[in-house]
């Protein structure tokens, strides 16, 4: 019997094949999501796990780095420094491993155009030999081929260029750090654990292949090319026993406890040689850090999307079902008057869902597997450019999200079985249960108004909880759609806009300290517009986590006046020479620490604390900063700049003369031309979940609106006979679709401001910080759109009342 | 008492099942004079109720002619052209008929798409049309009573009226009045449908159907959902009602005993009329 009767449940679902269809591709939507959001979380945690390790294919990571940001250190120092800290070294649990001392240099590429014209391409160069910390990565992959640097001429190219500049095995560059250039024979393309995240340092956009360069020599090669002594370094890798755990930027606890003690033990040995060298661990290599933010993000992201599609199939299997139960109610009640029992009736209708969360899943994971996850895989090495390797897909994965997906399936038919079991069978017969009623607040605020009028709103929320259920799923869809737009309009806001409307100058060249004064020179001679920056790491006093301490010669938030003006959101601009110095800190900083205008706090500078109050806050950095004026900053760390801006008359012809007298230009050009390559890049996938989010509001709102309309069949039957007009009924629906639309939009329009900031409250970190707006514009499209969809129904409403067949419905007045 | 509102020749209404064909009027004459109330009687399956749809233009004779006041009544077509479903039924697939005939289905989309635009001009259009002059025809000449009320839940008994008033292009809230004044509803205006009996939910429905004061009030089975006593109370406001605004009615029913309130009795079996007596 129980066969039967499922037998019967599924005819007729099937006979709304559209819908089943819908709902079971919103399922599948769902699941392929969530396994190819997954698989792109997991592979990069298991990727990147694996190419950190200390094995034969793994470059085994540094655990804690010690820098120089302000000089090097000679070869008699850096031996010196690592014997002290072996020396100090107490932890036995995490022995010291290795301490190597290592020579890193921003520097420049001169690449050649295609018209035979030569351009300046950012660098950062890498003095490694052998290595035993921090080696280079060079997969067996399409990608690398080659060997390691043997001889001081030769270099082993980041992978990441080769496209951009052409380049291939044999072919020379010419590399320069300061000091003139020299020519470098290419043995090999691999990359490197700090370039992982290609992107100009100190700045959070992927660098567009071509635009920036990182290469690794051998020791000597570098110290020739910066014409430096044997044994010279400005960094020492440190390598603990296995792999300890590191304090998280992203959370409260602090979960590398034991590596924080070591590093404080060894703040205090270092700085007995050098006072301004900074320690820090992987939280503190910018790519390491991003790269791990992204795969966290991606973890707490994927079950978020994942269960908002399954909840929103899940709500429109709870109102479809529910509609089915009304419409066979009759059925139902003829069954149980025969004497089926309950547990009879029951498991038919929580079996469907079941059926239909089934096929969804079994699709979604087809899918997912074979489409989601590798088309993942390749927006991965499309945006970052590393490939992808290792087995990293996980069934536990796919089984855990078929699990939940089949979990919430079901659970949205129990309500609607439970109904159906428990339908009053003398009450259906007599046809009391049809009969259900706008509210009486709702009857009285329409009484007033023409009846064709108040009979649409009635009729509109008869059902508020189905109405809130809809307005809940397409609050939810509209988020998909929502956030990206929120999103991809504040990245834009904040990298395009802060690069192009914050930044008055053209080119920023990068120093050692003391070498500004040539470059001011050139600038005087070329009648070039200069401004002096000195920009260097620290961190706030007691806290590990890095920030940029910033000297500005000139402060303004509007116009020509300053090379980088600022938005200031509170407070006011610093004023100079005052103690302690006045400085402002960037918005991030006041999220994570709390630190408010007029305050003062500390923050250092490798041993060296430098106290400053708070006079305003600023907007729009994606990494923290605080901005001090250049003469206080200079005066407090006796360094007078780090880099100078740089703007140039119209037609002046922009030489390779930087290249011999700084140590890495940035071009505010090519820094704007990658963000909008970035974005170009995500277009397409930016695209994808638009539409999917345009399409499940369809399904859902359209799945409503037809449940609306055929429940009221009898009605608008009753009215055709009694020769009510097509016209008038059409607009009675075309208004209460405009009203619902109305509603749903602007419902959609809050649920999507809301959820994105929630969505980016929980994925900001210390390193990257970000706020959305809401933009009025974005919120009057996602508004447009709901309207749109819902009027857009109304023709179908329409077609449906004009394929009624009267004639039927008479003889069901009549039964 | 001698104009014929309604003049039907020949009618005839047929059904093609898989069964074979139905013959659910099979050549009806029938002239209807303005002021008569006509009782439609019969068994099950004899065709009254199909004779009452076509009468109020829901149904669509097969064959035969109709004026209503002198003028012909909108017809539509129906039978939907051939080429519509270019690939014919599969046979021969026996217990995978089912899926042949999904098969069959998808495969006409496509074709259908290329046709549609000859299929709108030359059948939905001239159809919809058609089936809008019949609603016309229906609004501005018909009344209907339903067996089962078929009062909108959501409005209030006054509003109910109000509502097909609005839809027929003209409100008159003082008609409304005197139609429920008529029927013994002045107290109950402001009360819902559920809030009131079956007897007073019917009075109601004579009401509506009045509202727009229509030349033909049609009733099928309008007494089938009440009892005896309440039946007969209907019945009088109907009268009544009908006196008073000078409406000619057709009813359909099983109930002999309400033969009493007719002036005319005509009687169906299979399709034709058997007898037709004035009271």
């Amino acid at each position: 019997m129980k066969v039967l009767l499922t037998k019967r449940l599924f005819r007729s679902l099937w006979r709304s094949k559209l819908r089943l269809v819908a709902v079971v591709l919103i399922i599948m939507v769902g699941v392929m999501s969530g396994i190819a959001f997954g698989h792109y979380a997991h592979m990069t945690t298991n990727m990147y796990s694996e190419i950190y390790e200390d094995s034969e294919n793994g470059v085994n990571l540094a655990d804690i780095w010690v820098e120089n940001p302000r000089d090097v250190w000679d070869l008699e120092e850096s031996e010196n420094l690592c014997e002290e800290i072996s020396f100090q070294w107490t932890n036995t649990e995490l022995p010291l491993v290795e301490c190597e001392p290592r020579f890193i240099l921003e520097g420049l590429l001169i690449a050649s155009e295609d018209d035979g014209s030569e351009r300046l391409v950012p660098g950062v160069w890498h003095g490694i030999d052998e290595g035993y910390v921090d080696r280079v990565w060079m997969p067996d992959d399409s990608c690398c081929e080659g060997r390691l640097a043997e001889s001081h001429d030769e270099i082993v190219l980041d992978a990441h260029v080769v496209e951009g500049l052409g380049i291939e095995l044999g072919d020379t560059v010419t590399i320069g750090a300061g000091q003139g250039t020299l020519n470098f024979t290419i043995v090999g393309f691999g990359y490197h654990p700090m370039h992982l995240y290609f992107a100009v340092p100190g700045s959070i956009v992927p660098a567009e292949s071509g635009t920036f360069a990182t290469g690794y020599l051998t020791s000597s090669g570098l110290e020739a090319l910066a014409n430096v002594s044997a044994g010279t370094a400005n960094m020492l890798l440190i390598d603990v026993y296995g792999t300890p755990e590191y304090d998280l930027q992203s959370t409260d606890e602090e979960e590398g406890e034991d590596l924080a003690v070591i590093i404080d033990s060894m703040k205090i040995t270092v700085s007995q040689i050098d006072q301004s060298a900074i320690i820090y661990d992987r939280s503190g290599v910018e790519s390491v850090e991003l790269l791990r933010a992204d795969a966290e993000g991606a973890m707490v992201t994927y079950p978020v999307i994942t269960a908002m599609l399954i909840l929103v199939a899940g709500i429109t299997i709870f109102l479809s079902l529910q509609r089915l139960i009304q419409s066979q109610a009759r059925e139902i009640a003829i069954l149980r008057t025969l004497g089926i029992p309950r547990s009879a009736i029951m498991p038919s209708y929580v079996l469907a869902p079941i059926g239909i969360g089934f096929f969804g899943t079994i699709f979604g994971i087809i899918f997912g597997i074979f489409l989601g996850s590798p088309a993942m895989e390749l927006v991965y090495e499309n945006i970052m450019g590393i490939p992808v390797i290792g087995e990293s897909f996980s069934f536990t994965q796919v089984l855990e999200i078929s699990t939940i997906t089949m979990l919430l399936v079901m659970f949205s038919g129990v309500r609607p079985a439970w109904q159906a079991a428990n339908l009053d069978p003398l009450k259906v017969l007599r046809g009391q249960t049809e009969v259900k009623l706008s509210s009486k607040a709702i009857q009285q605020f329409t009484s007033k108004l023409p009846t064709t009028i108040g009979l649409t709103i009635r009729s509109s929320t008869r059902k508020p909880i189905r109405l809130a259920f809809t307005f809940f799923a397409v609050g939810l869809s509209m988020l998909i759609l929502g956030s990206m737009l929120f999103m991809m309009n504040s990245m834009e806001d904040v990298f395009i806009g802060n690069a192009d409307e914050s930044s008055n100058w053209d080119q920023q060249a990068i120093v050692f300290p003391g070498m500004e004064v040539e470059i001011v020179d050139w600038a005087e001679e070329n009648s070039i517009d200069y401004e002096l920056l000195l920009a260097l790491p620290a961190n706030p006093d007691g806290d590990s986590r890095q920030l940029t301490a910033m000297g500005l010669d000139v402060f303004s938030t509007s116009g020509n006046q300053a090379m980088q003006t600022l938005s200031l959101i509170e407070g006011e601009l610093p004023n100079q020479g005052n103690q302690p110095p006045e400085a402002l800190v960037d918005e991030g900083i006041q999220h994570f620490l709390g630190w408010s205008v007029g305050e003062v706090h500390a923050i250092r500078f490798g041993s060296q604390l430098v106290e400053f109050k708070i006079t305003g806050i600023t907007e729009g950095e994606i990494a923290r900063t605080v901005y001090f004026n250049r003469v206080d900053l200079s005066s407090e760390l006796d360094l007078a700049a780090t880099s100078v801006f740089l703007t140039y008359p119209e037609e002046f012809d922009r030489a390779n003369e930087l290249g011999d007298i700084s140590i890495g230009v940035i071009d505010k050009q090519e820094t704007i031309d990658a963000m909008e390559s970035l974005m170009e890049q995500q277009q397409a996938f930016f695209i994808a979940i638009q539409v999917l989010g345009v399409v499940i509001a369809i399904v859902v709102l359209f799945n409503t609106l037809i449940i609306n309309l055929a429940e009221r069949d009898l009605e608008l039957a009753t009215l055709r006979v009694l020769g009510a007009p097509i016209r008038k009924i059409g607009t009675m629906m075309l208004g209460e679709h405009f009203a619902i639309g109305l509603i749903g939009g602007f419902l959609g329009a809050i649920f999507s401001i809301l959820g994105t900031q929630w969505m980016i409250s929980s994925l900001v970190q210390w390193s990257f910080y970000f706020k959305v707006n809401a933009d009025p514009l974005i919120s009057s499209y996602l508004v447009g759109i709901v309207l749109l969809i819902s009027l857009a129904l109304t023709p179908v409403g329409m077609w449906r009342v004009h394929r009624m067949n009267l004639v039927e419905k008479v003889k069901e007045f009549s039964n | 008492m001698t104009n014929n509102l309604v003049k039907i020749e020949g009618m005839k209404r047929y059904y093609e099942m898989v069964s074979g064909t139905v013959k659910a009027l099979d050549g009806v004459d029938l002239r209807v004079n303005e002021g008569e109330r006509i009782i439609l009687l019969g068994p099950s399956g004899s065709g009254k109720t199909t004779l009452l749809n076509c009468i109020a233009a829901l149904d669509n004779p097969t064959a035969g002619t109709y004026r209503f006041a002198g003028e012909d009544v909108p017809r539509y077509p129906e039978i939907i052209p051939r080429w519509w479903n270019p690939i014919p039924p599969l046979k021969g697939f026996g217990r995978f008929s089912r899926i042949a005939e999904m098969f069959r289905n998808l495969n006409n989309i496509p074709l259908r798409l290329l046709l549609y635009p000859l299929h709108y001009f030359t059948y939905s259009r001239p159809l919809a049309r058609a089936s809008e002059e019949a609603t016309s025809f229906r609004r501005e000449n018909i009344g209907y009573v339903f067996q089962f009320f078929n009062l909108l839940q959501d409005l209030t008994v006054l509003e109910n009226i109000l509502l097909i008033q609005e839809l027929a292009g003209g409100r008159d809230e003082k008609r409304a009045r005197e139609l429920l004044a008529l029927v013994g509803l002045e107290e109950e205006v402001d009360r819902f449908p559920t809030e009131i009996s079956g007897g007073q939910q019917q009075r109601v429905a004579i009401a509506r159907s009045l509202a727009k004061r229509p030349k033909l009030l049609l009733g099928d089975e309008l007494t089938g959902n009440l009892d005896t006593k309440t039946s007969s109370m209907v019945m009088e406001v109907l009268v009544k009602a009908c006196e008073a605004e000078n409406i000619t009615t057709v009813f359909v029913t099983h109930d002999e005993s309400l033969s009493k309130y007719a002036t005319r009795i005509i009687r169906l079996d299979s399709g034709v009329i058997i007898s037709d007596e004035v009271v």
